[in-house]
């Protein structure tokens, strides 16, 4: 009996550091893009690798505190400066498109994986397959007549063009119809005997119980809006409505590209993306204890 | 935490905490705290909305220009003071004329959005183009030309510039370009290192194939296992361009494409020649950095581990930036064997028009003014670019720059030695070339047999396809409907 | 139909409208239009698309320079490396997330973190680490010093770690690695969610009737998460037969067009080549039917269940 817990806190133990190793791998790409967005130019391309200044030896060979002077926040005052970097604006474009994309996903996809899931209509699984096959086909090949489409539309360089198409999603749809369908009849026939009509099963029993699956396509729409790149690319030209990802891509010129800048506002339009995974991760653990079905 | 009775029992199914039932129920802290959320975001929306229509350029009466660049002030801060400093001027002159500065990335992107606005009929006023890209577009019909215009504006008129730019800018008499700036290739030397190792870093000091290899095997250092730490001569052998061999046919006197642009001179024997110098280099004197994708040479010049560069006339600039201390000179390539002059390759990237502009004379005023030589002086002093204009080198600004910076001097000879970049299907080209450049100066293949498969390919895609016939077929039917 | 009948259809139109006016607008017309481009010789610049028929079909198939079977060979190779492993490790990874005793919320968004780090910076990082004198070849070079040191003894040549990108045997299992990393962080957060929504009844009873944790996993955890692992599943093939940025920034193609995948063929004949729109649009064409008929099957023999009934 007492070989359990040390059992226990063994397995522990090893879990976290299988845990910890793999996190290093995952994360080290990051960290290494985040130290060097406080490099000057002249430092990174000296020193592209070093994670640590201090532990960089200086000219005479001397491990130096002076390589402290080259710790710099300029890369980041220059991404921020609104004549030339404007992550100020951009980020706030970002977060804009992000979270219009975002709500009505949500809601759309989650109609229509409703329907998929649960009501029988004519069509239905052919209808779902086609939304399916849309995903199937390159975006290289759909992206000059998704733009025709655009500008015949009158969506040129406007916030409905950069938006309009992502307002749903086959992925969304296809995420939560697999939710939908795990979750147990019994409570909608439940509420359906209590006089629920399906407006209110999909309101009151359905959306609740698929929390889980619904923050967690928020947060995933929600990145997908955020790291779009080539759609809004084609469709803009005005910068003051450029996302973050356009805006990082003017940091070069024809043969430079400018990796300390360009990493400092890539921190700075990741760091919502983090922010947001951090606050929503813990409502993707719920536990379903259906202890209420048993008093049936 | 009961449910509230209403008008039917309601049944309570807990999941964690939260009640689902098909009654009312009373609310709870986390309802508030949902419902502040709701709110939250939907003042952020409707500010937001407010916010982002403000921003974005706002509708004027006057006419509007929109001009596409991809020097965008996030690269250089001083690309933000020149284009500010010129539409102010420009504006002031042109009271009725708003140019609107649109920044597109370079690249694949910049082709990309080009090719699709032009698709949906809805290209920008003006836009600075490649020459990588600029004959291929003005083939396919879609680019003003501009001679009704020039001959109005005699400032401007081909004459004004490096002859070099007519090649460029021109087709058959047909001119459909405003030269930016004037860029070469040419060979730079790291002054310092050259002086370490007892080597004299005068632009003409090298002067034959021989000598250069002579400086490059001088420059290289090595450590005690061999491992280069700083390279005479890096040659790129993973590349994605063909661009290494261009300027050593160019010593040879040769543009990398023949007069006609529908073969290259790769498999001539002055291609040859250049192809063994660059193995030799690599494989043989080993004075450059072994083959691999992570290799940059330019990057690695700037860091001061490299003696000679095949580097670019534009790159003063950034090494000022970086490297303050790097001490330099700029020249040409020393003739090879075939040759008596010196060689380099010079293009000139412009300012286009397309066809159905919406503004042809007002965007032909940005345009003259653009080509001029007041905004030549702008992009001297502020971005430090030279022009293709031939009175810009008799300036009392550019006599100051060169002064400043002694480097300058060489550019106007390194520009005239220029020979002519491959400007026709140039990504194309290189994706059918770069795979047999890549086995020649690796030798996994022997050179001869490399550059004539490579050429053939390239002949290929230089024929064209089946666009280009119907081109031709348009082009002759409109001659012959004149 | 029966009014009852009507109004079910009426129902289900009216919750998939929304999402499907979208779809349709968007994508269902754009892929019509690239279906019709495809049976044309076209370029995007050139006002006049003459009529090929299945012209552009059989120079893909059997055209004398094609590159599409090397591009689909490639495409195919990717994606039979890349979602077993990523299946795997993902949900290895959640499992591994909830059974942490603290820091829950730091291991997830660590492994969130590789999808969020920009692909330029992904790819700066792995050609770093992947480059000959690199990291994993030091680690590699690190380990085969005594095996090197043992045949040496024997005359034999030294093992030396590959330079993986430069080696067209070597690229494509480079890059898959790279991708595996990136993938499994991100669908570990689905199969997290998945995980959650499972009783904790089916545990308690199972651990009333004495099952060890292996047998839990093998009968109750990967049974009802069967859902989960099909749509993981489906989206891994999708995606990785679409798969483009990665390849394009870290290899172009190379080397030796190992790694030259459909989706890169495809842009490069769209924007990288004159008059190839057409040529492209029939490859995509054939890349769609060939994972429309895949992920088709596969839904069959994986069928979709409810799972609670």
């Amino acid at each position: 009996m007492t070989k359990e817990p040390l059992k226990r806190a063994a397995g522990a133990t090893a879990v976290m550091l299988a845990l910890l190793a793999v996190t290093f791998v995952m994360v080290m790409p990051y960290l290494w893009m985040a130290v060097s967005a406080f490099k000057t130019n002249t430092y990174f391309y000296s020193h592209p690798t070093t994670l640590l200044f201090w532990a960089d030896k200086d000219s005479q060979g001397a491990a130096s505190p002076a390589a402290l002077r080259n710790v710099t926040l300029i890369n980041f005052a220059e991404a921020l400066d609104p004549r030339t970097g404007r992550m100020g604006r951009y980020l706030f474009n970002s977060l804009f498109y992000a979270t219009i994309v975002t709500i009505f996903q949500l809601f759309f996809n989650s109609l229509a994986a409703f329907a998929f899931a649960r009501l029988k209509f004519k069509g239905r699984d052919a209808v779902f397959t086609l939304f399916l096959a849309t995903m199937m086909l390159p975006g290289a090949v759909r992206l000059v007549p998704e733009y025709l489409v655009a500008v015949k539309l009158g969506l040129a360089d406007s916030l409905p063009g950069v938006v309009l198409p992502n307002l749903a999603g086959v992925f969304g749809i296809f995420l939560l119809r697999q939710f939908f369908l795990n979750i147990p009849r019994d409570l909608e026939d439940a509420a359906a005997i209590d006089g629920a009509g399906v407006l209110g099963i999909y309101w009151r029993i359905i959306l609740p119980l698929a929390k889980p699956a619904l923050i967690t396509l928020g947060i995933f729409v929600f990145m997908a809006e955020w790291n779009n790149f080539v759609w809004p690319l084609v469709i803009l030209s005005d910068w003051d409505k450029y996302p973050v990802t356009v805006g990082i891509s003017l940091f070069r010129d024809e043969g430079n590209i400018f990796w300390p800048k360009i990493f400092a506002a890539s921190v700075m339009g990741s760091a919502p993306l983090i922010a947001l995974f951090l606050v929503a991760q813990k409502y993707i653990i719920g536990g379903i204890a259906l202890s209420g079905m048993k008093a049936q | 935490m009961g449910p509230t009775r209403h008008r039917r029992p309601a049944r309570a199914l807990t999941k964690g905490g939260y009640t689902v039932q098909s009654g009312r129920m009373r609310t709870t802290f986390e309802d508030v705290v949902k419902w502040a959320a709701a709110a939250l975001v939907g003042a952020f929306l409707a500010v937001g909305g407010v916010y982002y229509s403000r921003g974005g350029q706002i509708a004027s009466n006057k006419t509007v220009i929109r001009v596409w660049d991809w020097w965008s002030p996030a690269g250089y801060k001083e690309i933000g003071t020149y284009f500010n400093t010129i539409e102010h001027d420009f504006e002031e002159r042109h009271p009725d004329i708003d140019i609107r500065y649109q920044f597109i990335p370079f690249g694949t992107q910049y082709t990309q959005k080009l090719m699709s606005a032009f698709a949906a009929g809805d290209p920008p006023d003006a836009f600075q183009c490649s020459v990588s890209w600029a004959r291929d577009l003005y083939d396919r019909g879609i680019i003003a030309d501009l001679n009704d215009f020039v001959a109005t504006s005699p400032d401007v008129a081909m004459d004004q510039y490096f002859p070099i730019t007519r090649e460029y800018l021109a087709k058959d008499g047909r001119i459909f370009g405003v030269p930016t700036s004037m860029d070469s290739n040419c060979l730079i030397l790291n002054a310092g290192l050259c002086r370490k190792a007892g080597l004299d870093p005068s632009p003409h000091a090298i002067d034959s194939w021989e000598t250069f290899v002579a400086y490059a095997e001088k420059l290289t250092v090595r450590d005690e296992g061999g491992r280069i730490l700083q390279a005479g001569f890096p040659v790129t052998a993973i590349a994605e361009r063909s661009s290494e061999i261009w300027p050593w046919l160019a010593s040879e006197g040769l543009s990398f494409y023949t007069d006609d642009m529908m073969s290259t001179n790769a498999a001539t024997p002055q291609g040859i020649r250049a192809m063994q110098l660059l193995y030799d280099l690599l494989n043989v004197y080993k004075v450059s950095f072994p083959p691999g994708t992570e290799i940059q040479a330019d990057n690695l010049f700037i860091e001061g581990k490299v003696g000679m560069l095949r580097g670019g006339t534009w790159m003063g600039y950034e090494i000022f930036q970086t490297a303050p201390d790097l001490d330099f000179v700029m020249t040409t390539f020393p003739p090879g064997p075939g040759s008596t002059e010196r060689g380099a390759i010079t293009w000139v990237n412009m300012m286009m028009m397309p066809k159905n502009c919406r503004h042809p004379k007002e965007t032909w005023e940005y345009l003259r003014f653009y080509g001029g030589l007041e905004n030549a002086l702008n992009m001297l002093v502020i971005l430090n670019r030279n022009s293709a204009r031939l009175d810009f080198y008799d300036t009392p600004e550019w006599r100051a720059k060169v002064a400043e910076h002694p480097y300058l001097a060489m550019l106007p000879e390194i520009s005239a030695a220029g020979r002519v970049a491959p400007y026709k299907r140039q990504q194309e080209m290189d994706e059918a070339f770069v795979p047999f450049y890549q086995r020649a100066v690796l030798g996994t293949m022997p050179i001869e047999e490399a550059m004539k498969e490579a050429n053939a390919r390239v002949e290929k895609v230089l024929e064209g396809s089946w666009a280009d016939q119907l081109l031709r077929e348009m082009d002759k039917r409109a001659e012959a409907g004149q | 139909m029966s009014a009852r009948g009507l109004r079910t259809n009426l129902t289900g139109g009216a919750f998939v409208m929304p999402a499907a006016s979208i779809i349709v607008v968007f994508s269902f017309v754009s892929m019509a239009v690239s279906l019709y481009v495809s049976f044309h010789n076209w370029d995007i610049l050139i006002p006049v698309h003459p009529y090929v028929g299945l012209g552009n079909f059989r120079e893909v198939l059997f055209g004398k320079d094609t590159v599409f079977w090397i591009a689909l060979r490639n495409t195919v190779e990717y994606v039979a490396m890349l979602v077993p492993a990523v299946l795997v490790t993902s949900f290895i990874l959640a499992l591994a997330a909830r059974r942490a005793p603290f820091g829950q919320a730091f291991f997830k968004t660590a492994f969130f973190l590789p999808s969020i780090t920009p692909v330029v910076v992904v790819s700066l990082i792995w050609m770093w680490l992947y480059s000959y004198n690199g990291p994993i070849n030091a680690g590699l070079a690190a380990m085969l010093w005594p095996v090197n040191a043992f045949t040496g003894i024997f005359g034999a040549a030294p093992i030396r770690p590959p330079n993986w990108l430069a080696d067209p045997s070597t690229a494509m299992s480079a890059i898959v690695l790279m991708s595996a990393w990136q993938a499994s962080g991100y669908y570990s957060v689905i199969f997290l969610a998945g995980l959650s929504d499972i009783p904790r009844e089916f545990y308690e009873a199972a651990e009333v009737d004495g099952a060890g944790r292996l047998r839990c996993l093998w009968h109750i955890t990967i049974p009802l998460l069967r859902n989960t692992f099909v749509f993981v599943s489906v989206m891994l093939i999708i995606g990785g037969f679409q798969v483009f940025t990665q390849v394009y920034i870290i290899t172009r193609g190379g080397p030796a067009q190992a790694t030259e995948v459909l989706t890169s063929v495809i842009f490069k004949r769209a924007f990288q080549s004159y008059g190839g729109l057409g040529a492209s649009c029939a490859m995509a064409w054939l890349l769609f039917a060939a994972v429309f008929v895949f992920v088709l099957i596969y839904m069959r023999l994986v069928r979709s269940r409810q799972i609670y009934d």
